[in-house]
């Protein structure tokens, strides 16, 4: 269950630097890609989710969840700014990728050991 | 080019742009139908009034429009009374019936030149597999206090399985009773400003309006701009469909006046006469889709020419055009205050707007000046109805996140500006961005972002109008990126031609 739930955030990860690009250098990013990563993230999450209510495992990767929550929270936010046309924030889209990929990072750490 | 037979025919008014900053109790921006009859109430009542139109009075869909005035509704009034319930459904007929009487009264008031008729109405069907629809009308018509006669024929050669037919209905040429009665609006309480497209709202304590060239502060704004213009959540239950019309010049043939509905579901054509300068018409209306999900346009007027010389004597088809309309996700329109403050709207009238439009003057007139209204809680805008909407709000918004997944790098229709013919548009993708290029007559290059500037959908060509037309909620653009009519406030990203291309 973990496994899967890494491989969706994953390619929600791989989306979501492909998005980036376009954000900084001040284009529009294609919604479709867009749609897609969100996808991908929040199934990642949605499995993570509840492997963490039905695990008899010790570690739980709740960490993992609010990391992944606050990149969710952060995204949503980007997106709602880009489908009203508003700027969205290249500092913001940066550090809400650099969270994502944190994310990423320190679930793998805690599922290769 | 397409071109209303109203529009072609109805004198125009000479109302200034605006050019100055004004401030006003309630400022109207659109001068269709429910703008126009809107103002000419306040402005009666006493309110200080500003109107705002992008183009000229009744350019826009009340100028695109049949020019039919009923009781009944494109949907079918069983439809509305099983959705919701009989009462409501006798509502909608009886509060429909009021504004057209309310058109009459206008109309012989000031002697407003715009072809007025009472004519009947009638609903047919071509073989037995629709009579169900029309026996569920006459079922349900005594509920509507609307006298329902049943036909063996119509009075038009069309083959006729079932059909009914209800007196007492009208006609009119909707842009030159705009236009008229635009003139005869109490010039001391409201002023008219044609050509002023309003591009931004700022919502302060109160509201300004900016125009290129001018300003327009204001307590209150109605938005009788068919839908409301910016983002609301409310666009999610208003769905964008377009309908194409024809105006046939008869060789012979006198055919009796009347609205003349086809329930065949497929192409749901509409009929009527109407005669100019000796000459005679008959309108042959149908060929509904979805805004901006279509590859050819133009097959629609072929579709709609054939129906016209399949029934009649037809000399030439003089006028072509076609006009928008948002889909209640409820099957009623929403008329009242916004999610904004003291931000009116008047939407979702499907197929029925000129009725509708009149009847959301008579309304927003009551709001306005503090007065109860009858109608006023059965149309509110801000209601909530999660189960009679919930059919047509799923299936709606999924095809609009549909339309958003299309969306995706290196699709696009053509490969470089070679590909796309004179008097053509085609999405081009350029250095991945979607570009919205049409090649004008002169084979001049124009190119545009292709991003919608409403909430980002890409934009479709419309061959037959030479529009770009947004998939997601209806907003439509020129060829060269101006905004003719929908939710989207701005024009297309201007882009500069990319020699590699």
């Amino acid at each position: 269950m973990v496994i899967t739930a890494v491989i969706l955030i994953g390619i929600a990860v791989f989306l979501g630097a492909y998005l980036l690009s376009y954000v900084l250098q001040q284009k529009i990013p294609p919604k479709g890609i867009a749609i897609a990563h969100g996808t991908a993230a929040v199934l990642g999450i949605i499995i993570l989710l509840i492997f963490a209510l039905t695990t008899q495992q010790h570690h739980k990767h709740w960490d993992s969840l609010v990391i992944f929550g606050t990149a969710a929270v952060v995204g949503l936010y980007l997106f709602s700014r880009d489908l009203r046309h508003k700027a969205v924030p290249k500092w913001l889209a940066v550090v809400h990728g650099a969270v994502g990929l944190g994310g990423l990072a320190w679930i793998l750490i805690h599922v290769l050991h | 080019m397409t071109r209303s037979i109203w529009k072609s025919t109805a004198p125009k008014n000479n109302f200034p742009s605006l050019n100055e900053h004004i401030n006003t109790e309630i400022a109207i921006i659109g001068g269709g139908i429910t703008g126009v009859t809107t103002a000419y109430f306040l402005a009666k009542s006493g309110k200080k009034v500003v109107l705002l139109e992008a183009g000229t009075i009744s350019g826009g869909t009340t100028g695109d429009s049949t020019g039919n005035l009923y009781a009944m509704v494109d949907k079918r009034l069983h439809h509305i009374q099983s959705k919701w319930d009989e009462e409501t459904a006798a509502n909608v007929a009886r509060s429909r019936g009021e504004a057209v009487d309310l058109v009459e009264e206008l109309v012989n008031k000031y002697q407003i030149d715009c072809s007025f008729k009472r004519v009947p109405w009638y609903l047919f069907s071509e073989t037995d597999q629709k009579d169900e629809t029309i026996e569920k009308e006459i079922a349900a018509a005594a509920n509507y206090r609307l006298k329902v006669e049943e036909l063996q024929e119509l009075p038009v050669p069309v083959k006729v399985s079932k059909a009914i037919k209800v007196e007492g209905q009208a006609q009119f040429n909707p842009a030159a009773f705009v236009r008229g009665l635009a003139e005869n609006i109490d010039s001391a309480n409201c002023r008219i400003f044609e050509n002023s497209e309003v591009y931004h709202i700022e919502k302060e304590e109160e509201l300004v309006l900016s125009t290129a060239t001018g300003t327009v502060t204001a307590k209150k704004v109605i938005l009788a701009t068919h839908t409301p213009k910016g983002i609301y959540g409310l666009q999610t239950a208003l769905y964008p469909y377009r309908e194409y019309a024809i105006a046939a010049k008869l060789k012979s043939g006198d055919f009796p006046d009347g609205i003349y509905w086809d329930t065949e579901a497929d192409f749901h054509t509409s009929m009527r006469t109407y005669s100019k300068g000796g000459d005679n018409f008959v309108l042959v209306l149908g060929g509904h889709h979805k805004v901006g999900q279509e590859d050819d346009y133009s097959r629609f007027f072929r579709k709609l020419e054939q129906q016209a010389r399949k029934y009649f004597d037809v000399s030439e088809i003089s006028y072509e055009w076609s006009a928008q309309h948002y889909k209640p996700a409820d099957g009623l329109p929403y008329i009242g205050e916004s999610s904004d403050d003291n931000i009116y709207i008047a939407t979702g009238f499907s197929t029925d707007g000129l009725t509708y439009g009149v009847l959301s003057a008579m309304i927003l007139d009551d709001l306005l000046n503090g007065r109860k209204n009858e109608w006023s809680d059965l149309y509110k805008a801000s209601r909530f109805t999660p189960v009679k909407s919930a059919k047509n709000f799923i299936n709606e918004n999924l095809n609009v996140a549909k339309q958003y997944i299309k969306d995706l790098p290196g699709k696009a229709e053509a490969g470089s500006f070679d590909e796309i013919a004179a008097g053509q548009g085609k999405v081009v993708e350029v250095d991945n961005e979607k570009w919205a290029v049409f090649k004008d007559d002169t084979g001049q290059v124009h190119c545009q972002s292709a991003v919608c500037t409403h909430m980002d959908c890409i934009v479709d060509w419309n061959d037959a109008e030479k529009s770009w037309d947004c998939p997601c909620h209806g907003s439509r653009f020129k060829a060269t990126g101006e905004v003719i009519e929908g939710p989207a406030f701005s024009p297309l990203d201007k882009r500069s031609m990319n020699p590699k291309k």
